[in-house]
């Protein structure tokens, strides 16, 4: 009897053990993410004008421009005045949009109405970083703005990145309506 | 036969002793968050708050109030929850460090270790841009003649203007930089933060039917509660199996 006690203690005490890590396992699982920097703004500039950026010049947001910001992203941009870069027909813009929880600041550059490049400069999300590599990012070369302010293409997404290519598609867009707003006026 | 059957009953017993004290914690749990659910109305449970900083922080409420702040003309601003303040209201989220904040008339500037911030008094957000060319992390922010705003960075200080657009090294002939400090910020400012940052707060339906749930225990806290479900699933079981062995 007592052999049988002591056996039924043991494993009653593995039976709380387990469910006890349990519990503390569930409770520590977090989402946590990191920041990860892979090209500083200054270095995204230099690329896109030849280590020479010209001075920032500011577009200042009138209710018009807020309009068509508002149905590019789904919400307003929260600021009054955008800063960008501008040497003849190019523009270079350093923009943020969150993907699931994070902003992602992105650097695009357009060209004559057209992307010429996009670049993921920080990520902060947990997941979705894939969206950084050039076999993404690629497929925005060359994209243009219809007259319903969408991409004259189709974007290929990456499954378990949804939200964050959706983030990259409208910085996209938004890219492009304010290229236009400056470089042919509102 | 005999002896196995003798050896069945035993092992059935055992378990149904052991499974009986291990789900003891978790039926009680049930059985009295369930009862509470079933009168939340006549209890007042979906009104009544939750206000223990324990259990706020443990739901992600982190209702702590910044203790400095930067004094900006009339105004403070501060930073608590990844979002910096302008008196009461969050006028920008950021999660990097707070450096400084000056008046600089008619704007308010606030610097993070990443970007400059530019506020209108009303407290919408101007212009949010990450300085080109000066090296990251900014460390202080100081208010000059003329709306000149001068950053202190890693290498030194940089003098620009409220364009935000270029930052130079700042002219041999410029005074020195007084860079903004932290003061201790006004009681009514960080208890109006802290109330803003609290909302509505947490009813205690909130915490019942998570407990209930198990999902206050995280993520694996509803696969225990089924795991304890199915432990009363087999203690009815083996307790009917004793039940008939007995009357035998």
């Amino acid at each position: 009897m007592p052999a049988s006690a002591s056996s039924s203690r043991s494993g009653l005490r593995r039976v709380l053990g387990t469910l006890a890590a349990a519990a503390f396992a569930g409770a520590a699982a977090g989402d946590e993410g990191i920041e990860d920097v892979y090209l500083a703004p200054e270095a995204f500039l230099a690329e896109v004008f030849d280590g020479a950026p010209p001075k920032a010049a500011k577009l200042w947001l009138a209710a018009s421009h807020r309009d068509a910001i508002e149905e590019i992203l789904g919400h307003g941009l929260g600021v009054l005045r955008v800063g960008y870069w501008r040497a003849g027909e190019r523009t270079a813009w350093i923009l943020e949009e969150i993907g699931k929880v994070k902003p992602i600041t992105t650097g695009l550059a357009v060209d004559g109405g057209a992307i010429e490049r996009i670049r993921v400069l920080i990520y902060r999300e947990s997941r979705g970083w894939e969206v950084r590599h050039d076999f993404f990012t690629a497929q925005f070369v060359g994209a243009r703005l219809d007259d319903r302010l969408r991409l004259d293409r189709g974007i290929d997404g990456i499954s378990g990145a949804t939200l964050s290519v959706r983030a990259l598609t409208a910085l996209a867009r938004l890219a492009l309506y304010l290229h236009r707003t400056v470089v042919d006026g509102p | 036969m005999n002896r196995r059957a003798r050896r069945f009953r035993r092992f059935v017993l055992v378990w149904h002793r052991r499974l009986g004290l291990a789900a003891a914690p978790f039926v009680l749990l049930l059985v009295v968050t369930g009862v509470l659910l079933n009168h939340t109305d006549r209890l007042g449970l979906d009104r009544r708050v939750a206000g223990g900083e324990w259990l706020l922080s443990w739901y992600g409420i982190d209702s702590a109030a910044p203790v400095e702040g930067f004094a900006v003309g009339a105004s403070w601003i501060s930073q608590a929850g990844d979002r910096i303040w302008l008196d009461s209201a969050p006028v920008a989220e950021s999660a990097a460090p707070l450096a400084g904040a000056v008046w600089s008339d008619p704007l308010v500037a606030a610097a993070t270790s990443e970007a400059v911030y530019l506020f209108a008094p009303d407290g919408a957000l101007v212009e949010k841009a990450v300085p080109v060319g000066v090296p990251a992390p900014l460390t202080g922010l100081a208010g000059a003649e003329g709306g000149a705003l001068v950053l202190r960075a890693a290498g030194g200080a940089w003098a620009g203007d409220l364009d935000l657009a270029e930052w130079r090294p700042p002219a041999g002939s410029a005074a020195p930089p007084v860079w903004a400090q932290p003061e201790p910020l006004p009681p009514e400012v960080a208890a109006g933060i802290a109330q803003a940052r609290r909302g509505a707060g947490l009813p205690w339906e909130r915490v019942l039917l998570d407990l209930h749930s198990g999902r206050l225990f995280g993520a694996l806290g509803p696969l225990i509660m089924d795991l304890a479900a199915v432990a009363l699933l087999l203690l009815a079981a083996s307790g009917l199996y004793n039940w008939f062995r007995a009357r035998r």
